[in-house]
């Protein structure tokens, strides 16, 4: 135990003398660690808030726990009769009875449950366990149909795996650039651990010295760090917010153990070279030209080979670039997720779906009822067929499909046709034709609700698959022969899949095919595996062989209705269908997962961990270029003691800082753009069907971004110029003298 | 017996297109208690030779054993742990950490490998009183003279009590007197301690006091003088007498 005590006291008093010492060379250290202790902070802080936000979102909207539904009378009387417990103690009450009646004109309830006591979910244990099998008894031997409401839940939302996600990410750029900028430190102060080895040092002992280091460096920006991330997250919250206990301990434990995770890998390639190249690279670090070279720059004048700095140092600005960009591109990419979570939020939602059993369809006379709902802003029904599914493709000319699609040669419309199978064939009408024109729309849509028109929406996992336009001709199969000749085995096409299948298709059969004219396109419409296709009923039952008959219906209401809006139309479309019968309306319940999505607000707290990101990359290149041109500080006194003039050296600075600001404005700009671009597509592809995401460049963002690296990666070779001069008056001894590193 | 043994070490250096031949087919031993001094002119290969016998580098061939370990087959953490319990080693150039106190520069080797203070208590005491070090304990290396600054590096390669210790030029920046100062302290704690030493110099003075004295030239290791005072003729005698070692 006292030798551990001694150890750790003498790591730490080492590791505090190394850092007063070379305080300057530990500020970007310091930076990073104060960094990594607010990043970590504000999103612990952010989270914490958010849950509990969560929590009274969920405890003021939702009043009650479990909704039964349809109860007939005997259940009803069931669930009436046992409120209580075997203590007589109540372990629920009925908050709400709603009685709706059947297709047959039976009275049916629905039942809301709130549950009593402080711990819900046990409550909800006990409940299912004695009553759920009591309620089914007195059933019609259908199953129970009921809906726990988030109250049930701990966590209802994304925000637990928001922030997740957002401190994991977090948390691996901080370990990266860690080891990136201890890496940096370490070709500075390879003597030194090069001494440490020659008398004795191992690789154990070497990361104690440097977790040492960076545990000094954390606790004296802790107490800074602390009032940062007190300030971001009250400004995120919205009011003033200080840390828990937990979060602080939590925060300390995170960043000390990142801080120490950093340092193995450089670490590990310290010990793995002999003391004397430690030694050694550091005596001749500081004179980066060899004898040779020093021989040829004489020669070729002052400044020309200096200039090339970006080459002689081209592992350095590697390095560096690569580690400002992945701050970059994260940040961009965090930026975009709020712009994303933005959108997501405005997206439509449904209220309810509406079911209709047995001979009953949605027919236009139910539609119009439907749609006179004070309150019901839309409908959206669909009845569709794959055509892949029943040997049908779609076919155009090849120019019009976009290149990276995967449509396939199409024989038999001649050699410049390629088709697809993944046509989603979707009946069109008016109520659809309401329902697509939210849509950013090319064309007449209205077109297609005569036969031989579609309206496309030429994208797969909101991908453009097509570059097709209004009055273009596409071509479906319609039906389909044997080719003579041909050898057909089921078998083996039920082997095949995708364009494999299709592929094998196009050879064995022959295709009749409809010539269909392009009325709209719609831009902007999610698309999942399939492309949709509309076409009026009768091209539909053509195409499809099949009657159009809708058998439910999404009801989108008007997006200023409160939950309790929402919770009366829902009461009234109930009664309406009872009067149709076979009906059934299934509440969505998203109007309030929505409330707490963006009572959490995501998109505000991606933009400020976005910006957070972003300062990073210039704080990246302001340290790291500082670094380095210390280390080079003497190769500068060098050409000087050979006789360069201050203005020979400034040009060698100047020219050195036009280039930097030159590279990191361009790579900043295009590793940005880049991230965007990925980001955007990538979202749209998981995305699929549920949302399509409209593209938008954060000019301002990334233009920002991109001159503040170009500034301050030329701001620091400057910076370095000056205090050249500023120090080189006295210091030219400073070459001869080994012993200072 | 040989506490130290170097057999056929080579190193080769690549240089632009051409390979330089710094060691060349050493063959050396160093019995226990032993001063041997290894003398030749610049670049003859001498530092190259004492660092790797001190497991500081790597020989491109050959082995080194102190104590009959082979350096050469240890992996960097045992060859790390090897050197700060078994040898010493007295730079040229001091290679003092500049923002360590000359105490705290004293006492590296004994942080590194996790010494208590008691365990080198009395024997920091001993070192810091030969080497006349009391005064200047707390000053920064750049606060020291050039000697100050070697006797502090002297007292940081001996706080172990190395068995072996190791000299790289430890006179080579200092004036006359300064060196002999540094020279007969140096004597004066290896004698207390009962160490073996090998010490490279360019001074024929300072190696008169060896026992052994060998010549490095071109890479080649020669027996210049004997443990009896005798000097080798030429080269071919030396080659003789080092194939008898």
């Amino acid at each position: 135990m006292s030798d551990l005590s001694y150890r750790i006291k003498s790591s730490i008093r080492t590791a505090y003398k190394s850092i007063k010492f070379n305080f300057r060379q530990f500020i970007p250290f310091f930076c990073i660690i104060f960094f990594l202790q607010v990043g970590v902070g504000v999103i612990l802080s952010v989270k914490n808030r958010s849950d509990a936000y969560e929590k009274n979102i969920i405890r003021d909207e939702y009043r009650v726990h479990l909704v039964l539904y349809n109860l007939n009378d005997a259940q009803l009387v069931t669930v009436r009769k046992y409120g209580y417990d075997n203590n007589n103690a109540s372990i629920y009450r009925i908050a709400e009875e709603q009685q709706v009646l059947d297709r047959f004109d039976d009275r049916r309830t629905d039942v809301r449950i709130s549950l009593i006591g402080d711990d819900a979910k046990e409550q909800y244990k006990l409940f299912k366990a004695r009553y759920f099998g009591l309620i089914l008894s007195y059933g019609d031997g259908e199953p129970l149909s009921y809906y726990e409401t988030p109250a049930l839940k701990e966590k209802t939302s994304g925000s637990a795996l928001f922030s997740g996600l957002s401190l994991f990410l977090f948390l691996l750029l901080s370990f990266g650039l860690l080891t990136a900028i201890y890496t940096i430190r370490i070709n500075n102060y390879r003597f030194e651990y090069g001494i440490y080895m020659a008398c004795g040092a191992d690789y154990r002992k070497l990361i104690e010295n440097s977790v040492s280091e960076n545990w000094v460096l954390s606790f004296f920006s802790f107490l800074p760090a602390l009032a940062v991330w007190t300030a971001v997250s009250s400004v995120i919250c919205g009011k003033f917010f200080f840390p828990t206990f937990g979060i602080i301990l939590a925060d300390i434990l995170l960043s000390s153990t990142l801080s120490a995770l950093s340092v193995l890998l450089p670490m590990l390639v310290v010990s793995k070279i002999y003391p004397l190249q430690h030694i050694t690279a550091a005596d001749n670090s500081n004179y980066v030209v060899s004898p040779r070279r020093s021989r040829d720059l004489l020669k070729a004048g002052f400044g020309v080979y200096q200039r090339l700095s970006v080459f002689r140092f081209r592992k350095y600005y590697v390095r560096i670039i690569a580690c400002a960009c992945a701050f970059t591109v994260a940040a961009c990419a965090v930026y975009y997720g709020s712009y994303i979570g933005q959108e997501d939020m405005s997206r439509p939602y449904p209220s309810f779906t509406l079911s209709f059993g047995g001979s009953l369809d949605y027919d236009p006379e139910v539609s119009e009822q439907l749609r006179g709902f004070e309150g019901v802003k839309m409908t959206f029904k669909k009845q569709s067929e794959v055509g892949g599914y029943f040997n049908s493709h779609l076919a155009v000319k090849d120019a019009d499909a976009t290149l990276g699609s995967d449509f396939v040669g199409c024989p038999g419309l001649g050699k410049n046709a390629v088709c697809h199978d993944r046509m989603e064939y979707t009946a069109f009408d008016r109520e659809v034709l309401d329902y697509v024109s939210q849509f950013d729309v090319d064309g007449e849509p209205e077109k297609a609700l005569e036969g031989g028109y579609v309206v496309i929406c030429p994208s797969r996992y909101n991908s453009k698959q097509l570059e097709i336009k209004p009055g273009d001709k596409v071509y479906i199969a319609v039906s389909f022969t044997e080719k003579e000749g041909a050898e057909v085995s089921k078998g083996e096409l039920n082997m095949l899949s995708d364009e494999r299948l299709l592929r094998a298709e196009l050879e064995i059969y022959d295709y009749r095919y409809k010539e269909m004219t392009v009325a709209a396109v719609i831009n902007d419409m999610p698309t999942g595996e399939n492309m949709p296709v509309y076409m009026c009923d009768a091209d539909f039952k053509e195409i499809t062989g099949k009657e159009v008959a809708y058998r439910s219906v999404d009801v989108y209401c008007d997006g200023s209705m409160t939950k309790d809006d929402i919770e009366t139309l829902e009461k009234k479309i109930k009664n309406w269908a009872g009067v149709f019968g076979d009906v059934s309306v299934t509440p969505t319940h998203l109007a309030a997962d929505l409330e707490i999505e963006k009572g959490i607000r995501i998109p505000d707290v991606l933009k400020a961990t976005g910006i957070v990101l972003a300062c990073c990359a210039p704080v990246i290149w302001f340290f790291s270029e500082t670094v380095f041109y210390e280390k080079r500080r003497n190769e500068a006194q060098l050409l000087s003691f050979l006789g360069a003039e201050n203005r020979e050296i400034k040009k060698i600075y100047v020219s050195d800082a036009l280039v930097n600001a030159l590279i990191s404005f361009a790579v900043t700009a295009a590793f940005s753009s880049l991230s965007v671009a990925v980001m955007h597509a990538a979202a749209n592809r998981i995305a699929g069907e549920a949302m399509y995401y409209r593209f938008s460049y954060p000019v301002v963002l990334i233009t920002a971004m991109s001159l503040s690296s170009a500034l301050i990666s030329a701001a620091a070779v400057m910076i370095a110029y000056f205090r050249f001069i500023k120090g080189e008056s006295g210091q030219t001894d400073r070459l001869f003298d080994e012993t200072k590193v | 017996m040989a506490i130290l043994e170097a057999e056929n070490v080579i190193k080769l250096y690549r240089q632009y297109d051409s390979t330089v031949t710094a060691v060349d087919r050493v063959n050396f031993k160093a019995e226990d208690g032993q001063f041997i001094a290894i003398i030749g002119s610049s670049g003859s290969g001498k530092s190259t030779l004492l660092h790797i016998m001190a497991g500081l580098d790597k020989p491109t061939s050959g082995s080194v054993r102190i104590r009959g370990n082979d350096l050469t087959k240890m992996d960097k953490d045992e060859l790390s742990r090897f050197r700060g319990q078994f040898t010493g080693f007295i730079f040229q150039k001091h290679n003092l950490i500049p923002q360590l106190t000359a105490l705290e520069n004293i006492l590296v080797p004994t942080i590194m490998c996790n010494k208590e203070e008691y365990k080198y208590e009395e024997h920091l005491k001993k070192l810091i009183k030969i080497l006349g070090l009391g005064d200047r304990l707390h000053h920064l290396p750049s606060e020291l003279s050039g000697g100050q600054q070697q006797r502090v590096a002297i007292a940081r390669a001996m706080i172990n009590r190395p068995q072996v210790l190791f000299a790289d030029e430890p006179t080579g920046n200092l004036d006359r007197a300064n060196a002999d100062e540094v020279l007969s302290l140096l004597l004066e704690t290896k004698k207390e301690i009962g160490q073996t030493a090998v010490m490279v110099t360019h001074d024929l003075t300072i190696a008169e006091k060896a026992d052994r004295i060998y010549k490095m030239d071109n890479g080649r290791l020669l027996l210049f003088r004997d443990e009896n005072g005798q000097y080798m003729r030429n080269s071919f005698e030396a080659e003789t007498d080092k194939a008898k070692m």
